[in-house]
């Protein structure tokens, strides 16, 4: 699973994903944002015939509205799509880190962080990325950026708190292995999709709404595909995330093991991820598969709630990556430990 | 007809040859860029031990033994100018730095130093970037050979400057614990 060729491949893929979400995301505001101007009028021409006054002197006019297509319109809700594609871009790994709450790890206590950092990112060949953390007690930490240049890794204080320096290292790595792996691009644009379409469906529900009883067949129509982007577009959205997610976790521990050279650190790690029950205090849908480990509670797991949970759920089973771990290290598949002692933290 | 598909067929080789030719430069070029990356966690070493040396002799002025051994096996990380140099420069520089570090046992004035903390801690650090420099080095040199050595890569070379390049290889005293004896 972890050979060069499959790692190349992981590669490929996500530059394709990448590229298959940016133009479904386009195709979809292109098409919604033209919806939205033909409604109000931008495509409809007015035809009227010659003004004719009737037996009692009121003025009368024949009229025809048509549709006609408008070039100048086109291009402009081109401009405007684009023009948002490239603000989201631009700004949503930043907007990723404000909404988790992260703070650069400044201090002279995340000396022995940023130290680690800049190791992995030495061991990957890739510029040293910053630094974030996030205050709270749930140990967990995620990679953001839209390229290895343009990248950050955050983690949370209980993190720090929990793994000794070793197991720390695993963690770090597996998150450049995101860097690396070019997974953060893919997840950037997939909190961009998922919000774009969330935006758009909302616009259109609201529309429809508020010109009720103007031009009730058009506001019907954009409500209609209001509640439709909803019903459909938005559980795709996450269903595609969530399979997006399942594979790079894998793949990114493998990176992880090649980076450190040992699975001992990110597989300890994880084990200690598992036995713990904090969930993360402020968690998101629209970046639950940033982490790496769900920050979302997960319901029951029998039935078809349970079923489709681990259909939507952004993480393979904790338990299925640390038994390849184990099996990598020559340990028991089911069973856990040895562990680093939390004393040794590597928080000072 | 057929000189429409002739010209296609060459066209579409011509673009792959050309694809897996940047592909092999790419290679070299992080192949370099891996050795300049340890090039600089060296010298940063280097720059880091006279002043460790400065400190240590305040405490421990008749270690002169182990501070000219500290600062020829520096020295000679610095003079290195080739990936088996470099590498077997690693050994005796691994071995003194561990015999200065170990004088702080000796003398605890030395150990409680703050100015020796920072310095210890921060070759220490730099002791393990320059470890996993020299695995992305080796990691990209391997690489690197691969592909050239194996078709269509091993043909594309003839076309280029496409030499074989030296690992980055630890010599048995670097890879073992360093002993420590007084």
């Amino acid at each position: 699973m972890a050979d060069a060729a499959s790692f190349i491949d992981h590669k490929r893929s996500n530059k394709r994903a990448s590229f298959v979400i940016l133009a479904g995301v386009f195709g979809l505001l292109f098409l919604v944002a033209n919806l939205i101007v033909g409604v109000f009028g931008g495509y409809s021409k007015q035809e009227c015939g010659v003004a004719t006054r009737d037996i009692y002197g009121r003025i009368s006019q024949d009229c025809q509205s048509s549709f006609s297509f408008n070039g100048v319109v086109l291009i402009m809700t081109v401009l405007f799509v684009l023009g948002y594609l490239l603000l989201a871009w631009l700004f949503s790994a930043s907007a990723a880190l404000s909404m988790a709450k992260a703070r650069p790890a400044d201090g002279a206590e995340f000396s022995e962080l940023r130290n680690i950092v800049e190791q992995m990112a030495i061991a990957a060949g890739i510029p040293v990325p910053a630094v974030f953390v996030v205050d709270d007690p749930a140990p967990n930490a995620f990679a953001t950026g839209r390229n290895p240049k343009h990248a950050a890794i955050t983690v949370t204080t209980g993190l720090l708190a929990a793994m000794s320096p070793r197991e720390l290292r695993g963690v770090i790595a597996h998150e450049t292995g995101h860097i690396v792996n070019r997974d953060i691009a893919v997840t950037t644009l997939a909190v961009l999709a998922v919000g774009a379409i969330a935006l758009l469906a909302q616009i259109g529900i609201r529309i429809g709404f508020f010109s009720g009883g103007r031009r009730n067949e058009a506001a019907g129509a954009m409500m209609l595909v209001g509640i439709v982007l909803y019903l459909i577009a938005v559980p795709a959205g996450m269903l595609m995330r969530a399979a997006l997610s399942r594979k790079r976790e894998g793949m990114a521990d493998a990176t992880a093991v090649e980076l450190t050279r040992e699975p001992g650190g990110i597989r300890s790690a994880l084990e200690k991820l598992e036995a713990d029950t904090t969930v993360i205090s402020q968690p998101s849908a629209a970046t639950a598969h940033l982490w790496i480990e769900s920050p979302l509670e997960r319901g029951g797991s029998e039935g078809i709630q349970g079923a489709f949970g681990r259909l939507m759920d952004t993480h393979p089973p904790l338990a299925e990556r640390i038994a390849i771990l184990r099996a990598i290290e020559g340990l028991d598949p089911e069973g856990r430990g040895p562990n680093d002692s939390p004393s040794s933290s590597a928080f000072s | 007809m057929v000189a429409v598909i002739i010209v296609v067929v060459v066209a579409l080789l011509g673009l792959l040859l050309v694809g897996a030719y940047n592909g092999i430069v790419r290679m070299r070029n992080q192949v370099d860029n891996g050795w300049s990356q340890i090039d600089v966690q060296i010298k940063r070493r280097a720059d880091l031990i006279p002043n460790l040396v400065e400190t240590v002799k305040g405490y421990a002025a008749h270690e002169s033994g182990t501070f000219e051994a500290v600062v020829a096996a520096r020295n000679a990380t610095v003079a290195a100018n080739s990936p088996a140099q470099a590498a077997a420069a690693e050994g005796p520089i691994a071995a003194a730095l561990g015999k200065i570090f170990a004088l702080a046992e000796a003398y605890p004035d030395l150990k409680a130093d703050a100015n020796f903390r920072q310095l210890q801690s921060e070759i220490t650090a730099t002791e393990d970037r320059i470890a996993y420099a020299r695995q992305f080095y080796n990691d990209s040199v391997t690489r690197y050979h691969n592909k050239i050595d194996t078709f269509p890569g091993v043909v594309i070379v003839k076309v280029g400057n496409f030499p074989h390049r030296e690992l980055f290889e630890a010599d048995d005293t670097d890879r073992a614990v360093p002993k420590v004896e007084f």
